[in-house]
């Protein structure tokens, strides 16, 4: 039974590796695929925040929202595109923080480095990324991604793409 | 490094009734010259008093280069000092908040400040015996700027002299005590630490830009087509998430915009949204709602919920949205560069809901990651680049001008009136030239 899959390290490093495959190539519609329908996408404004919504974040948006982010990307008035950003995330390798199949739920820790460039300008930025994911058939889905950028708090360019 | 700005006629030319000249956004002298006058004689936004709620709190904060301390003192006035200490110039504090105590001591030489900026002890102090250090700048210890607090709002002017708090907001304050009649008990704190974004673009631009309703469905066309298109496509019947709420008026056309109603004020201030702006039609919160009626009655909680502008402008530092609580500060940074804070206010006695409210409107509208102010910073970065062409040195404000608004100190207008952004120039020629007589 499909019900009875169980994710091997691999697998949860995949995901993550996957996942930021994904935005890099600007396939975003895939991406947003990985995401399971109670799935959030979120970036804290501090590291110790715990609630998204009732204390300020940079990002906090479920599938809906997403999805019209991505719309929006597509739409060739979406002004901030021209230039085309690019985004490159550098991953180290991802540390397995819960793995607990009972409770179908995993949990990865990955430090990062995030290059964005639009025409001859580059940001940088870097932090951790947090994936919370469940198996759901014989994949995982992602239920969080959690963004702890190192500077979250700190004056911030405009992030173009998707950290 | 003199300027060919000093002279008050030179400025004043810049500035025509209908358009004003591209060194307002270009030039580093002219910026330069702005902190001295403009900025050091209008009053500028500091913080809101629920930052620092008790005897030695303190937050930091650069007005437009100068670091300042906001700091609650020993007897709960506040007060807005110099970030320098009297002897050496070192900064007494560099964290963006905390708790002094009873006093600031400087990690140079542990000279010591109460918190209201005067000096406690300096190391050794019969070194300084006979000598002149007591009776100049020095011994007078933190310098201490001219400050005034509205409804837990607080603004500091940087000069000795100029305009008095109440004559330079005038009506313009009652923004203020709209947002902070909001809440129940009338008071407002701050929700947690505000988003900051660094915007490639001069001031001038992103505090015009408050008070322009026709490039919401231009610029914004592609976030509030995809709203739309993402949501048409949701079953029928599917409750709308606030979030929908909040993005789908920006598609709003320019009729609903003029229908708006603006009014302006001397020294820069204004109302935009008057009549109505895309906040109005938020859904009800009947608990809300109750809480209001049983704080102020029923005619003054109605018209105070009724009161939903687009932006208050507090010329040249803030713009409000009463509903949703927001405040956006504007901290130049050069004549090309520019910080805005976002900051979410709780208002006191309110279900958790407007909070909420307030801070999703902040991240999906004035987070550095917004689709909705991706394209207007877009935007304000090009025009930042673009004014550098060849040719027409002049940025077009003649939309709806009429000579009847000159020297008018209240004059109510359309939504799309560009009187709401020439009229925060005639306070710049103001601010700029008074400054230079004085």
């Amino acid at each position: 039974m499909s019900r009875n899959w169980q994710p091997s390290a691999a697998d949860l490093a995949e995901l993550v590796y996957r996942e930021a495959r994904l935005l890099d190539a600007g396939r975003y519609e895939e991406w947003h695929a990985l995401f399971a329908a109670d799935g959030r996408y979120w970036v804290p404004l501090s590291a110790d925040q715990t609630d998204p919504v009732g204390a300020q974040s940079i990002a906090c948006e479920d599938k809906l929202l997403l999805a019209i982010r991505i719309q929006r990307l597509r739409n060739p008035k979406a002004h901030s595109m021209h230039p085309p950003p690019a985004s490159q995330h550098v991953l180290q390798a991802p540390e397995i923080v819960r793995a607990d199949p009972a409770a179908n739920f995993y949990l990865t820790r990955t430090p990062f480095v995030y290059l964005e460039a639009r025409g001859d300008g580059q940001i940088c930025l870097g932090g951790t990324v947090t994936h919370q994911s469940r198996a759901n058939g014989e994949a995982l889905e992602i239920v969080l991604k959690r963004v702890d950028l190192v500077n979250a708090s700190a004056a911030l360019p405009p992030i173009f793409l998707f950290l | 490094m003199p300027s060919a700005f000093e002279d008050p006629a030179t400025l004043a030319a810049l500035v025509e009734p209908d358009r004003v000249h591209r060194d307002l956004y270009l030039s580093e002298s002219l910026f330069a010259l702005e902190r001295e006058r403009l900025f050091a004689r209008a009053w500028l936004y500091v913080g809101h008093a629920s930052q620092v709620p008790s005897p030695g709190d303190y937050v930091t904060v650069d007005l437009v280069g100068r670091p300042a301390i906001l700091v609650r003192h020993l007897d709960g006035t506040l007060r807005v000092l110099m970030n320098r200490c009297a002897h050496k110039g070192a900064m007494l504090v560099t964290g963006r908040a905390g708790n002094t105590g009873k006093a600031f001591r400087c990690p140079y030489h542990s000279w010591s400040y109460r918190t209201d900026g005067t000096l406690l002890a300096v190391p050794d102090r019969a070194g300084y015996d006979g000598t002149r250090m007591r009776d100049c700048e020095t011994g007078k210890g933190l310098h201490a700027v001219a400050s005034a607090e509205r409804r837990g709002f607080v603004f500091a002017r940087l000069a000795g002299d100029g305009p008095a708090f109440d004559d330079y907001f005038g009506p313009a304050l009652e923004a203020l005590d709209a947002m902070a009649d909001r809440s129940p008990e009338g008071e407002l704190e701050v929700a947690g630490e505000p988003l900051r974004n660094l915007i490639a673009c001069n001031w001038k631009v992103y505090l015009e830009n408050v008070n322009d309703t026709l490039h919401a469905n231009v610029t914004h066309e592609s976030a509030a087509l995809a709203a739309a298109a993402v949501w048409g496509a949701q079953p029928p019947g599917t409750p709308q998430p606030m979030a929908l709420e909040q993005l789908l008026p920006f598609g709003s056309g320019n009729d609903f915009m003029a229908k708006m109603g603006g009014r302006v004020f001397a020294n820069g201030h204004s109302f935009l949204g008057t009549n109505q702006s895309i906040h109005s039609a938020y859904a009800a919160v009947p608990e809300y709602e109750a809480a209001m009626v049983q704080a102020y009655g029923a005619e003054r909680a109605r018209r105070i919920l009724a009161w939903a502008p687009q932006n208050a402008i507090l010329y040249p530092s803030i713009a409000i949205k009463a509903a949703p609580q927001t405040l956006r500060v504007i901290r130049p940074l050069a004549a090309d560069r520019t910080l805005i804070e976002a900051w979410a206010f709780r208002p006191k006695g309110a279900p958790a809901v407007l909070t909420e409210r307030t801070l999703l409107y902040n991240r999906m509208v004035f987070s550095p990651m917004s689709m909705v102010a991706h394209d207007d910073v877009h935007v304000f970065e090009t025009i930042q680049r673009g004014l550098r062409a060849a040719g027409n040195p002049w940025v077009s404000l003649h939309r709806e001008f009429k000579a009847a608004e000159l020297g008018c100190a209240d004059y109510a207008t359309s939504g799309v009136d560009e009187v709401l952004m020439r009229n925060q120039f005639r306070a710049w020629v103001a601010l700029m030239t008074e400054g230079a007589r004085a």
